[in-house]
């Protein structure tokens, strides 16, 4: 199978971070690891709902949560 | 063996998977929502809540305390887990190595080797006493003699403690894992045990009418103190949230058990440490479970409370030591986990000595610690969803220095370091927890979130004015 231009320049780059981390004094094994991982993880990204960022809506909810336990103890005293 | 622990029977790279800095990935991620609500509950349900209950009682009655604790938490959580588990969870990676954005390299050791390990080794101090204070309880019951709150035997049983709580820590995450299995619906169970023995030698009438122990003058800067004093507990999650949220599947089983299990789980072992307090006048169940319970089940409870104290420090200082581990770039990497963790110890170890100035500091240590956790957060909440937009690049992140777009002078970004500074400053402005003074618009604002928010203001300001050219996102 013929590489796609992309591939090869992730692999270029791929390539350069773990000769930039050995250089910094990584263990090559732990360099390539880590390599592996974070390629992993870059594509993850694309497709896994758990590498998603945070929606505005996941945010308002979240935050609306807090507002509520903040206006219960409010109410609280209040009463 | 699952396919990615077969790569990792390399002993350097299981190694660094355990005490490093891979990122994990999706098929390493193995807690459930339920498996992470147990852990937040096994932390919460630690003996440092009843503490936290007793102090809110010093200045505030059971309901107005109800409510402090409540609004506190609720806030102080909020923007905890928004600025350690969110990003956490996502990179599979821990918060300190996600903050070189933020503060830089050397920034985050800086942070690390200052605001956390102070922060840590404080609260590693009270679990230590208190651990002493439950075995100097058992030996008083067995002896049929005082031996005193504050006596060298408390000192004996912290010492202990600390040696337990290191051999544990040095078997490593799984050892503690296990531990905390137990420990976590053993401590549920004391709880409800203890409100029970509350009531039934108490009343509801006496808990609903009891005066605060030692208020001020102003009924409002009571509450507003309390509340305050609440918010700086939510926030003192931080330095061990972000370790432990990369462990989950997905974000939901992390943000809301995070969230929730903190908050519910904090909220009933405080209100049992505050209606003892209330009472009882003391908030430590070392105090009153002996006479309460009878010397049976008294002694059995102490003693699981002394054990919970272990685990809850060995919990503890295993996410604070990979942070140093991590930050020291390269110094501690290979020194023996054994070694590094007995080193932690020492300074708790000292404090033991000093059981009755650790108890009596409290409230100051947990305000003036939120201080800078506040802080800290503002400003990794602006770095990460303000200025990145939720987009970092992972490659960078551990490139460092030897990267571009989190490289700084020095490998300090001095626009985190000032601006966590400045919200410190305004928070002790707004709040002295150690005079008691403050400003009048602390009894409107409190202290932790208008300092949360002027660290990310002047954070975001002044990463535009010292870093024009740089790229803070990585591009799609």
């Amino acid at each position: 199978m013929t590489p796609t231009p992309q591939k090869e320049t992730d692999e270029a780059h791929a390539s350069a971070f773990a000769r930039e981390m050995i250089a910094a004094g990584k263990d090559p094994a732990v360099a390539a690891e880590l390599e592996r991982r974070i390629e992993i993880v870059e594509r993850d990204e694309l497709h896994g709902a758990s590498r998603q960022p945070l929606s505005a809506r996941e945010l308002a909810v979240y935050v609306a949560v807090s507002v509520v336990a903040v206006a219960i103890g409010a109410l609280v005293v209040i009463l | 063996m699952s396919g990615e622990q077969s790569k990792l029977s390399d002993p350097k790279l299981a190694s660094e998977h355990v005490f490093g800095t891979f990122p994990l990935l999706q098929s390493e991620r193995s807690w459930s929502a339920l498996d992470f609500t147990w852990v937040n509950t096994a932390l919460a349900i630690a003996t440092w809540a009843f503490l936290v209950g007793g102090s809110t009682a010093l200045l505030v009655g059971f309901e107005a305390g109800i409510a402090a604790m409540l609004i506190g938490n609720a806030i102080g959580l909020c923007f905890m887990v928004l600025a350690s588990v969110v990003a956490s969870q996502r990179w599979g990676s821990e918060q300190y190595m996600l903050l070189r954005g933020a503060f830089g390299v050397v920034g985050v050791g800086v942070l690390v080797f200052t605001v956390i390990l102070i922060t840590e080794m404080g609260w590693s101090s009270l679990l230590a006493v208190m651990a002493g204070r439950a075995t100097s309880q058992v030996a008083s019951t067995m002896a049929g003699v005082d031996l005193g709150q504050y006596g060298p035997v408390v000192t004996i049983g912290g010492l202990v403690a600390i040696v337990i709580a290191w051999w544990v820590l040095s078997r490593g995450p799984v050892t503690i894992g296990r531990f905390n299995a137990i420990i976590a619906p053993g401590l549920a169970v004391i709880t409800v045990v203890m409100m029970v023995f509350l009531v039934a030698n108490t009343s509801w009438d006496a808990l609903l009418t009891a005066s605060p122990i030692a208020p001020f003058e102003d009924e409002t800067l009571n509450f507003m103190v309390a509340v305050e004093f609440n918010v700086g507990v939510g926030v003192s999650w931080y330095p061990v949230m972000g370790s432990l949220a990369r462990m989950t599947r997905t974000r939901k089983a992390a943000v809301w058990p995070a969230y929730g299990g903190l908050l519910i789980a904090t909220l009933i072992a405080q209100v049992v440490g505050m209606a003892a307090a209330l009472t009882l006048g003391d908030s430590d169940p070392t105090v009153w479970m002996v006479p309460f319970g009878g010397a049976v089940l008294g002694v059995a409870v102490l003693i699981f409370i002394a054990f919970a104290n272990v685990t809850s420090m060995s919990s503890i200082v295993y996410s604070t030591i990979l942070a140093i581990r991590q930050s020291s770039g390269g110094l501690l990497a290979k020194v023996p986990w054994k070694v590094l963790t007995a080193s932690f110890f020492v300074l708790p170890a000292i404090m033991t000595f000093f059981p009755q100035f650790m108890y009596e500091q409290f409230m100051v240590f947990v305000s003036v610690s939120g201080a800078f956790l506040t802080a800290l957060c503002g400003v990794a909440l602006a770095d990460y969803f303000i200025l990145r937009r939720q987009r970092i690049d992972l490659r960078e992140m551990h490139l460092a220095q030897r990267g571009t777009m989190y490289a700084y002078p020095a490998g300090i970004n001095w626009a985190g370091i000032v601006a966590l500074l400045a919200g410190a400053a305004f928070y002790l402005w707004l709040y002295n927890p150690i005079t008691l003074e403050t400003q009048a618009v602390f009894a409107v604002i409190t202290a932790s979130l208008p300092a949360a928010i002027v660290a990310a203001i002047v954070y975001l300001l002044l990463s535009r004015l010292l870093h024009r050219r740089r790229t803070f996102r990585k591009a799609d």
